[in-house]
């Protein structure tokens, strides 16, 4: 029995000033731009949006201050931006500029004491932490990163527990097999991880219809959503009429 | 035009809130200046962060006497978040560390409330139940992330609860004067906005 509201979240992968989409997090190609995508799904009812930059190209320069600005002058839902997140300066940039939380994958695997620094500095709440996963030939997943190109050796459960105890406030768990392809979560990965952590969990990665995401929607706490938005494949009242419909309870 | 201040101490999310503020036609100003402060007849005190890290930066800014003295002169206080923890006694956040101690209560962490089905930190969107007669709160569903929520010795004083698995966990409070909530008004869509314009035109 669900007794909270799931969320449905829009995931805004961004490539300089654009908003683009891949498959498996490959093979971009532009959607649009973030202000009025983002604007939109607001208006819509969407819960929250993370934007994601795909190439960490807005890093090193104002810009990330600037459509963060742009970004949390209009839109009143919770907003988390990743991708190139470095140091507690990147953080601090972000969040005093609108940003809720900031989504960190690389800097993580490369620094252990990252999670734990920043979270200390700006609280649990305000960190989440990317996971890039990939299905192994044994079966287990392995922690990506750099959009999924550079391989971890890390195993997905241990990790998310690890960075659990770092300090992490919640778990963006994006599976990069089903990323894109619009057929399906990776209900398994989910399964894996899901009893180990007290966090919680956004699921990303896979979701082609409605379906999808009702069968998630017990052990997910939160689903990113892409491709069908972007696509106009669904609208996010589409959406969430049919979860209602289907006793899952959404805002 | 009423006087309105959203104190900046460098734990809260004054670029949200103030923008919500300016969608609603308020112009606020964003200030860590006591002199400030003390002049203002609308004070929001946003937070995010650790308990004890926030009212550290908050006394060494020297605010506590011009909030004093803004409230003697009868200003509205409204706390967001952690700045709603920080109006308490006290919180249970690593270690015990003293709150303004404006209302009574202590601030506990969640786990306080056993159930083993819902994460810390809560995320999420949450339907307020509604607990005093003046309607400001009613069918509005509102986003909370936090860890750590306070346990309000006077009932009557409590606006709204949420449902957190069989508990009632103590989402907000109104005295007139003083205003808490643990959610975030800024971050919580349409209702969130009418929340904050009801009580800037009240």
């Amino acid at each position: 029995m669900i007794n909270k509201n799931i969320r449905i979240i829009a995931r805004l992968d961004m490539k300089g000033e654009n908003v683009v989409k891949g498959i498996n997090l490959e093979g971009i190609r532009p959607i649009g731009n973030p202000k009025s995508i983002a604007e939109k799904y607001y208006l819509d009812g969407i819960d929250e949006i993370i934007y994601m930059d795909v190439v960490a190209s807005l890093y090193g320069r104002n810009s990330l201050s600037s459509y963060m600005k742009e970004a949390a002058s209009n839109i009143f839902v919770p907003l988390t931006v990743g991708g190139g997140i470095r140091n507690l300066d990147d953080i601090k940039v972000a969040l005093d500029s609108g940003a809720d939380k900031v989504a960190i994958n690389s800097e993580a695997i490369k620094n252990l004491s990252f999670i734990k620094e920043a979270s200390e500095e700006v609280g649990s709440q305000a960190i989440v932490l990317s996971i890039e996963a990939k299905k192994q030939k044994d079966g287990t997943w392995e922690a990506y990163y750099d959009n999924g190109r550079e391989r971890s050796g890390k195993n997905v459960c241990d990790w998310a527990e690890e960075v659990e105890t770092l300090g992490a406030g919640e778990i963006l768990l994006t599976s990069v097999d089903k990323e894109g392809l619009k057929n399906g979560m990776d209900i398994d990965l989910l399964d894996s991880i899901r009893g180990k952590l007290n966090i919680p969990i956004i699921m990303s990665g896979g979701v082609g219809s409605i379906k999808d995401i009702i069968n998630v929607a017990d052990k997910a706490d939160g689903v990113a959503i892409a491709s069908v938005l972007h696509y106009k494949n669904l609208t996010i009242n589409d959406i969430k009429s049919e979860l209602r419909d289907n006793h899952i309870m959404v805002r | 035009m009423k006087n309105i201040v959203i104190i900046n101490y460098g734990y809260g999310n004054t670029y949200s809130l103030n923008s919500a503020l300016s969608l609603l036609g308020y112009n606020a100003l964003v200030t860590n200046k006591p002199d400030e402060i003390c002049k203002a007849d609308i004070i929001f005190l946003p937070g995010v962060g650790a308990f004890k890290q926030a009212m550290n930066a908050f006394l060494n800014l020297h605010m506590l006497e011009a909030l004093n003295l803004a409230l003697k002169r009868g200003s509205i206080l409204i706390g967001i978040c952690l700045g709603y923890q920080m109006l308490f006694e006290e919180s249970e956040e690593f270690g015990v560390t003293k709150g303004l101690g404006l209302l009574k209560g202590k601030v506990v962490r969640l786990n306080h409330f056993n159930n083993i089905n819902n994460r810390i930190p809560n995320v999420g969107w949450f339907p307020l139940i509604n607990n005093l007669n003046n309607n400001k709160l009613e069918d509005k569903t509102v986003y909370f992330v936090h860890s750590y929520v306070p346990i309000v010795k006077e009932m009557n004083i409590i606006s709204s609860f949420i449902s957190y698995g069989n508990d009632l966990i103590h989402s907000s409070i109104d005295t007139g004067q003083i205003i808490g909530f643990q959610f975030h008004p800024e971050k919580s869509g349409k209702d969130g906005i009418k929340i904050l314009s009801s009580i800037l035109e009240g």
